[in-house]
């Protein structure tokens, strides 16, 4: 395999933009209609992943040593999609018939064992991962919804009762996908501790213009049954050798994560640190779980919760954003410090915190631009589905 | 200019040159040279024989091959007027082995306009949520505002008959007003939802009128029916 002529062969069909994708996909459902079920109506963002993602195993084309972990994770969440083995040469086929179609004259039986070679690679280590990861669990659990409490004007309480074990750690996420919006999967974050009974709360917040939140919002209710991907995150779980006490910085539903970690402290019998939340919310109604976190403050005396609203002068709250209300106090440089919310919520109060001294490695936050919540780039809309996340949905 | 034909080519033996393919013709008169005195071959008849039919034989199959050509040629002609006439790229079409062109362009632009259908779904979804919500946190931020002033208005004017819980009720009152103004503003505009909207108005004027003492028609009053010119 010639990994500079293969990276030159990628520089020039890359250079004809987002119609490579757009061709690729056409191609492969013309020669191959049975696969058009498996993705969305709309393909503006399979068509960012799919040149984001061959980018990026191309880009390590020479020591693919990197790359390997993303492509098995690749293979491991493509399960939930319904990808069978046979569908790779399908792919591959669709895959170099485009490549060929857009390097016209530059295309040569050199280059296709080039293209076929790498592909190869790539489709051998995905296979290969999915089929260790079906030797261990489903492709997807399903779940259904015991509860659907709308809590002010876009947010709703669900309650899930998956079908069997359903195994994550409070800080993870698992993707959902609905009955409303098939082969449409986003993240959303247990905002409890695992439960005896299995449960599994989510917050949901409807973003304006989002497909899957404002349907779980408006559409859902008890009885529907989710499909929950397998739970992915290690950036919000806790450190289980940490002493020191914690700061906990909620935006919306970004609460829904840092709940969880306070359940999971509550049921460690020994645990003595302190837990400082503050939950931030536009207005008085925003404040969707204050009757749960209160009650949480009265059973447990190391947890103080705080509110504090962006857009409500008038409530008796603490004004302002979160971060700003909680850098009115010193001594968060000895904290764990977890920041959950919308993206731009979580950039800027990592930021400040940074300002005010607070050591990068002790804030512990989501990163949207990583793998698995990697945003559509130039789909402004699609991104605020990931902003959710934190918020609760993410893309 | 003239090409060399086999007269002008050296004198080889025809069987010893093994690179060029034999003719028909060069079959059925080998240059053969005579077997040395004293050896045996086979007899010549035979030998003219089986050379006639291998000749006879080859001749037939280059004329199938070259009919075959000429049939594949007409073909490709055919092919390449048919895609040219419908401004199609051929050279792409050569490589584009058993999928047809045309259903991927077709795709393409149903894909293209797919998207940007629902592309223009959510972003209009998304601004009538924004404004809704901006609308209404507005309406609520006014209906304080008013609340205050309606609670020192009253405060001035009460002098020793002031009262806390009169109070209370000119705050209720005024916050009321106007979320019921801005309610009935949204009745006007939302023509699906007008009569729900119509409802709700009277019926929270009626519990307004009750909370307060004073008659529901004049706080109704205060908020024009949808269709009342006046």
């Amino acid at each position: 395999m010639d990994t500079v002529r293969l990276k030159a062969s990628w520089a020039r069909v890359g250079a004809h933009g987002d119609r490579v994708a757009q061709y690729f996909y056409s191609l492969l459902f013309v020669a191959r209609p049975e696969l058009r079920t498996m993705f969305p109506v709309s393909m503006a963002s399979q068509r960012d992943r799919l040149v984001g993602a061959l980018g990026r195993v191309l880009s390590h084309v020479d020591d693919v040593g990197p790359v390997v972990p993303f492509v098995q994770g690749l293979g491991r969440d493509h399960r939930k999609f319904g990808v069978q083995p046979e569908h790779f040469p399908m792919v591959g086929q669709a895959l170099l018939e485009t490549l060929a179609y857009f390097e016209g004259d530059a295309w040569t039986p050199e280059l296709a064992a080039d293209w076929t070679a790498a592909y190869q690679l790539v489709a051998g280590v995905m296979v290969e991962s999915a089929a260790e990861s079906a030797a261990s669990m489903p492709a997807w659990w399903e779940a259904e919804v015991v509860s659907h409490e709308r809590r002010g004007l876009d947010v709703a309480v669900l309650h899930l009762r998956p079908g069997s074990t359903y195994r994550y750690r409070p800080g993870q996420s698992c993707s959902v996908e609905t009955p409303y919006l098939p082969t449409l999967w986003r993240y959303f974050s247990p905002a409890n501790a695992p439960r005896s009974d299995g449960l599994i709360e989510l917050h949901v917040k409807a973003v304006p213009g989002g497909q899957v939140s404002p349907a779980l919002v408006h559409r859902g209710r008890p009885g529907d049954v989710l499909r929950l991907g397998a739970p992915v995150g290690e950036r919000l779980t806790l450190e289980p050798t940490s002493e020191r006490e914690l700061l906990m910085l909620a935006g919306g539903t970004g609460l829904a994560p840092l709940k969880a970690l306070i359940e999971q402290l509550a049921l460690d019998g020994r645990y003595r640190r302190r837990v400082t939340l503050l939950f931030g919310a536009r207005t008085g109604r925003d404040l969707y779980d204050l009757p749960a976190l209160e009650e949480l403050a009265r059973r447990l005396p190391w947890l103080t919760v705080v509110p504090v609203l962006s857009h409500d002068p008038w409530h008796p709250a603490e004004q302002g954003v979160v971060v700003e209300a909680a850098l009115q106090h010193d001594g968060w440089a000895e904290h764990d410090v977890y920041v959950c919310g919308s993206a731009p919520m979580v950039a800027g109060t990592r930021e400040q915190l940074l300002q005010a001294g607070v050591p990068a490695a002790r804030i512990r936050s989501e990163d949207y631009t990583a793998d698995p919540y990697r945003p559509d780039s130039d789909q402004p809309d699609e991104s605020l589905d990931v902003v959710t996340m934190a918020v609760s949905e993410v893309n | 200019m003239t090409y060399p034909t086999s007269a002008h080519r050296p004198q080889h033996s025809a069987v010893a040159n093994r690179r060029s393919p034999l003719s028909a013709d060069q079959i059925r008169h080998p240059r053969l040279r005579d077997a040395p005195i004293g050896r045996r071959g086979y007899r010549r008849e035979d030998v003219e024989l089986l050379l006639g039919r291998i000749a006879a034989q080859v001749e037939e199959r280059d004329a199938l091959i070259a009919q075959l050509q000429a049939e594949i040629h007409q073909l490709r002609n055919h092919y390449r007027s048919y895609y040219s006439d419908r401004g199609i790229d051929l050279a792409a079409l050569d490589k584009i082995t058993g999928t047809r062109v045309d259903a991927v362009a077709v795709l393409m632009n149903a894909q293209q306009m797919a998207d940007q259908l629902v592309e223009d779904a959510r972003a209009q979804a998304r601004s009538m949520a924004e404004i809704a919500r901006a609308e209404a946190e507005t309406t609520i931020s006014r209906g304080r505002a008013d609340a205050d002033q309606a609670a020192r208005a009253y405060r001035a004017s009460a002098g020793p008959n002031y009262s806390p819980d009169r109070e209370q009720l000119e705050r209720i009152s005024a916050v009321a007003g106007t979320v019921l103004s801005a309610l009935n503003g949204a009745t006007t505009q939302a023509h699906g939802a007008a009569e729900q909207m119509q409802a709700l108005t009277a019926a929270f004027a009626f519990e307004l009128g009750n909370l307060t003492g004073r008659p529901a028609v004049r706080i109704a009053r205060q908020v024009r029916a949808p269709g009342d010119a006046s």
